[in-house]
């Protein structure tokens, strides 16, 4: 059973798809339940995977190896470790959520969850491929289903944004596959196996700062980085909030997956290399992003900026791991795990505030949250939830986001090339919390609107997609080692790998 | 071989030419109900010749009427491929309205010659076989994009056509002669073999190869020849341009192929390098490619954006062929199957469906809608394939060619580069199909008369692109094997 | 005088003359025209190198079937072109155009 549990993770989506189109057009209903169901099983089996988890072990686990193109060393090859079960869960419990927040869909509800389901099972592919090639193959098969969940089943002018998305997900598949391509040619023997390519690839120092160049723009183009990024804002504000809450929350982390995931095991003396401009691009995103996010009204564009901005934050995590070879092995351990948890966190914060934005968009129909009014008086429960959304999305003590965005500082600030830098990104810390108040008091406490006398509480349905999301974020706040069990030996593993990958070239 | 032996392989050649040279009687014959006799008839020619074709499979090379032809396993797999493709195109061409109203006799006839002729032409081992296959191929061709003899756009196209393929022809045998000249023998591997005993000069042979490939260039529609092809291929009825960008491309790359292989290159497949040929053709595939991109992005209606963008797709075929080498070719050949297969399953719904898909402009933001989603599902895969996204089969053709790319010299890393960005441009134009059939939002119905026949069709062409997609290794291994040439 | 080398430029003139021919011509019967002359200087060639080169027939055997193709490639060229004729009455195919005709 336990053996091929990713397997099933993966396809049970397959058998969902099968059974959507088999059923009857008229029961639209009975689609809906399917998807859940779907998602749900998905949800159960990375819960099985949570308690069934190793924590003492730094390799990979639920391994499933087959060899499927033998000319070409290609293997269905599956595995979790502590890099990248975190995101699994994550997708697990976004995907079940998102099939709840498109319940009221009405239009083409079967060819949307078709889709959804496609794309369900690309991103679950994509985080637990061991095999480079496999790993494409499920990141290629996100793109269309999302381009066309954005443009079908978006708003008015999603046309466009979806093929801006396409053309920006395109470019940076195909840069992802040209990086692979050059890696699987340099090992010897070719080899598109992870494990194989980290101690295989001992290359000279300009051939990996190439290599790591190609796959970095190809990756950075998804995170986004700074100018890559606007693709991502026009997603958020076209896309029907279950997309844009799963592109926020999961796919543009592939990118930070991608980098700590390829870039860093296989190519460390290029990702010591880049550690300073790496943080350098951290710090433009950060900042750009909350600048950026100060002057919006739109709920849904404040949290692409603040997303861009948090991403920022991720990624100077991921520079502490220069910390690795100048015995700062702690501070690496640090940031980096500061960093993966930031991954989680930023997800579930994301799309709680998403989800939240939809339920005054429900209401009220405006994007401008300045002409919503106070809602505090009359909805009491939503504020609530409200004003703890908005505070984690700054950090506040004793919620989860705190942890995880003080790691990526404080492994940072150890570093001594990078300190000054990571002292600058704490006025982002500020920036962020001078926009989530400025949310807080239009949302909450403004002048009441005359327009919205009777407005219902969040309940029901809405209600059932927040909880998990609030229940998270507190107890990953007071107990953050139920993620950071998971991570550390992984961690302390990846910073071993780089130590020991740059001290052979040099 | 001599003659007599010969002719048991030469079977489904025969069989072809038995029934080209019935249909005409048979429809003088029964005047009524001509469709309901002929077209029983040309089934069970196809399913003769293919018979024929798998009875006598063989893996050892025979060369036919003394040393003209060549069976072996290169032109046993294109043959085949080639087969399949006619029959398929003949049987989605009974349902066009464009060719309804017309007597179909002679046109099942030309079908039936060109098929012919680009059997003969994949398998030609002679110069003079060559010729005489390709201009069989292409004097059927001139007939068929004329076809239509009282409209403007079709009568246009077969003059465009006429002189780009005399001319193109006409400067072929002038190369041929020079070859001839130069080694004294019409054979081709003889003549591979005086060129590299001779000490000819490199820059005549460098002209002559030139000379060659403007020759075969418009059958491939390589880049000069871009400008007649597309005309060609927006001015003929859509029957015959799913015909014009498959089966004769699939025959003219395969003897190009069969010529680099056996008289350009040595015993490991590796292009002789004092020639410059490698870097003559890696030119023109980043030309082909950027230039058909280009220029498909501008196009209008569907048509035109498939005439562009099976030019796209040829520069990446000779991408594979720049390379050369076991993996290089194969790449291309697996490449250009699945190009042929996407292409006749996009035409297959194009076909069905009404003149008003076919002349739709994309960019005026009416949505496509076509009655059933099956059109729309299939044509979408058939277009994510033509792009090269997983899972489909031609993520898997694109994959091979920049691997091969890749593990060649370094001097090829720019057309790596080139490649990439035109797989770009090549999703944003095949993307927009998709996207004016699902994304906008103004409603304007197209109808599809399916039948059945087109129905199993299009399920047979998705088959392969899906599970090519997914397990390759079977179809790769039996292209990298059929690559034993017949050298005498 | 009577060499393989007289025989060749004799050839490559018309090759020439032919090419220039298909550039300027717009009359689509005298373009047909310029591609049988070099159709014509190809022939040459092979029966050249077949005469001079002491080689084998092959190219005296090529010719000839050059010959019978190039006829029935002339014979469905004008077929076409009377075609056009007929659809447009004019053979100037610069004149050929679909939008001014209609």
């Amino acid at each position: 059973m336990n053996e091929h549990l990713l397997s099933m993770n993966i396809f049970i989506p397959l058998l969902g798809i099968i059974a959507i189109t088999s059923a009857s057009k008229k029961r639209e209903d009975i689609v809906k339940i399917i998807a859940a169901i779907t998602t749900g099983l998905q949800m159960w089996i990375a819960l099985q995977i949570f308690f069934n988890f190793d924590r003492t072990k730094s390799g990979i686990q639920f391994v499933e190896h087959y060899s499927w193109i033998k000319t070409f060393s290609i293997d269905y090859f599956l595995g979790i470790d502590g890099l990248s079960f975190p995101l699994v869960l994550l997708t697990a419990l976004i995907l079940f959520i998102s099939v709840f927040s498109s319940w009221k869909l009405k239009k083409g509800v079967k060819g949307y969850f078709i889709l959804f389901l496609l794309l369900d099972m690309g991103l679950m592919g994509v985080f637990t491929s061991i095999d480079l090639f496999l790993f494409l193959i499920f990141f290629g098969l996100t793109l269309f289903p999302t381009y066309l969940l954005i443009g079908i089943w978006g708003n008015s002018q999603s046309e466009n944004t979806a093929i801006k998305y396409a053309l920006f997900s395109v470019f940076s598949y195909v840069l992802i596959l040209l990086g692979i391509l050059v890696l699987y040619f340099k090992s010897d023997p070719n080899t598109f196996n992870i494990l194989e390519l980290i101690p295989n690839v001992n290359s000279s120092h300009s051939f990996q700062i190439t290599t790591f160049l190609i796959l970095f723009i190809g990756f950075a183009a998804l995170i986004p980085i700074f100018p890559f990024h606007t693709w991502l804002i026009s997603v958020l504000t076209k896309a029907p909030t279950a997309v844009s809450i799963i592109v926020v929350s999961i796919l543009i982390k592939i990118g930070t997956y991608g980098l700590i995931r390829i870039c860093f095991p296989i190519l460390p003396s290029a990702s010591i290399g880049f550690a300073l401009p790496l943080s350098i691009i951290a710090i433009i995103n950060i900042i750009y992003g909350a600048l950026c996010a100060l002057g919006q009204n739109d709920l849904k564009k404040i949290v692409g900026y603040f997303s861009i901005s948090q991403m920022g934050f991720i990624l100077l995590g991921f520079a502490s791991l220069i910390g690795g070879v100048s015995e700062k092995t702690d501070a690496a351990i640090t940031g980096i795990s500061g960093s993966l948890f930031h991954m989680f966190n930023h997800g579930t914060v994301a799309a709680l505030l998403l989800l939240l934005t939809g339920v005054i968009y429900n209401r009220t129909s405006k994007k401008d949250i300045s002409k919503v009014g106070g809602l505090s008086s009359k909805m009491p429960v939503f504020s609530g939830i409200t004003a703890l959304a908005l505070f984690a999305g700054f950090g506040l003590p004793g919620l989860s986001t705190f942890i995880s965005e003080i790691f990526c500082i404080i492994g940072s600030f150890q570093i001594p090339g990078i300190q000054v830098l990571s002292i600058i990104s704490i006025t982002g810390i500020i920036l962020n919390a001078a926009y989530f108040f400025r949310c807080f008091q239009l949302i909450l406490y403004s002048k009441e609107n005359p327009k919205y006398t009777e407005l219902q509480d969040i309940k029901g349905n809405e209600l059932f997609m927040v909880i998990p999301f609030v229940l998270i974020i507190v107890l990953l706040g007071i107990y953050p080692n139920l993620i950071f069990n998971i991570m550390t030996q992984s961690v302390e593993k990846l910073v071993e790998i780089v130590t020991v990958g740059v001290s052979i070239i040099n | 071989m001599d003659n007599i032996l010969s002719i048991k392989y030469f079977l489904p050649e025969i069989s072809l030419i038995v029934t080209s040279l019935l249909i005409l009687p048979l429809s003088l014959i029964f005047k009524t109900n001509v469709r309901k006799i002929t077209i029983p008839f040309l089934t069970f020619g196809f399913i003769l010749s293919s018979t024929f074709l798998i009875m006598n499979w063989d893996l050892s090379g025979h060369g036919l009427f003394l040393n003209l032809i060549a069976h072996d396993r290169f032109s046993q797999l294109f043959k085949l491929c080639l087969l399949i493709f006619t029959f398929f195109l003949f049987l989605i061409s009974l349902n066009s309205s464009e060719l309804k109203n017309i007597s179909s006799k002679e046109y099942h006839f030309f079908i039936f010659i060109s098929l012919l002729g680009s059997f003969l032409l994949v398998s030609s081992n002679n110069l003079l076989m060559i010729y005489i296959s390709i201009e069989t191929l292409s004097i059927a061709c001139l007939i068929l994009v004329g076809y239509l003899k009282t409209n403007k756009s079709s009568n246009i196209a077969a003059v465009k056509n006429l002189f780009s393929s005399l001319l193109s022809s006409a400067i072929l045998i002038y190369g041929l002669s020079l070859v001839y000249g130069l080694t004294g023998t019409l054979n081709l591997h003889e003549i591979g073999h005086s060129l590299s005993n001779s000490s000819i000069n490199n820059f005549s042979i460098t002209v002559i190869i030139l000379i060659i490939l403007f020759g075969f260039g418009y059958k491939l529609t390589i880049v000069p020849f871009h400008i007649w092809s597309t005309d060609v291929y927006k001015g003929a009825t859509t029957p015959i341009t799913a015909f014009l960008t498959t089966v004769p491309k699939v025959a003219g790359f395969a003897i190009l192929i069969r010529v680099l292989a056996t008289t350009f290159s040595n015993a490991n497949f590796t292009l002789v390098k004092y020639f410059h040929l490698s870097e003559i053709i890696t030119v023109l595939a980043a030309a082909t490619m950027t230039l058909g991109n280009l220029l498909a992005i501008n196009q209008k209606n569907i048509k035109g954006i498939l005439a562009y963008s099976s030019i796209a797709h040829s520069g990446f075929i000779l991408m594979g062929l720049a390379i050369f080498g076991q993996e290089g070719i194969s790449a291309s050949i697996f490449y250009l199957i699945m190009y042929s297969i996407a292409f006749i399953g996009v035409f297959t719904v194009v076909i069905n469906s009404n003149t008003e898909f076919q002349l739709a402009n994309l960019k005026n933001h009416n949505r496509l809608n076509f009655q059933s989603s099956f059109s729309t599902i299939i044509i979408s895969i058939f277009l994510i394939s033509l792009t090269g996204l997983p899972p489909t089969a031609g993520f898997v053709g694109k994959f091979y060619l920049f691997a091969a790319l890749i593990k060649g010299e370094t001097k090829f890393y720019w057309l790596v580069i080139i490649g990439i960005i035109n797989c770009i441009i090549m999703f944003f134009y095949h993307a927009r199909i998709i996207h004016s059939m699902l994304l906008h939002k103004n409603e304007k119905h197209i109808k599809n008369r399916y039948d059945k026949v087109s129905n199993v069709i299009l399920i047979l062409l998705v088959i392969p692109t899906i599970l090519f997609g997914i397990y390759w290794t079977p179809l790769f291994d039996f292209i990298k094997q059929s690559l034993h040439f017949f050298m005498p | 005088m009577n060499s393989l080398y007289t025989y060749l430029l004799v050839s490559a003139i018309l090759f020439c003359l032919g090419l220039y021919g298909v550039t300027i011509r717009r009359n689509a019967l005298l373009i047909l025209m310029s591609i049988e002359l070099i159709l014509s200087s190809a022939n040459i060639n092979l029966i050249a190198f077949s005469r001079f080169g002491a080689l084998s027939l092959d190219g005296q055997i090529f010719a000839l079937f050059a010959m019978v193709i190039t006829l029935a490639q002339a014979a469905v060229g004008i077929a076409i072109i009377l075609n056009v004729y007929n659809t447009f009455r004019t053979i100037n195919i610069d004149k050929l155009d679909i939008s001014r005709n209609k």
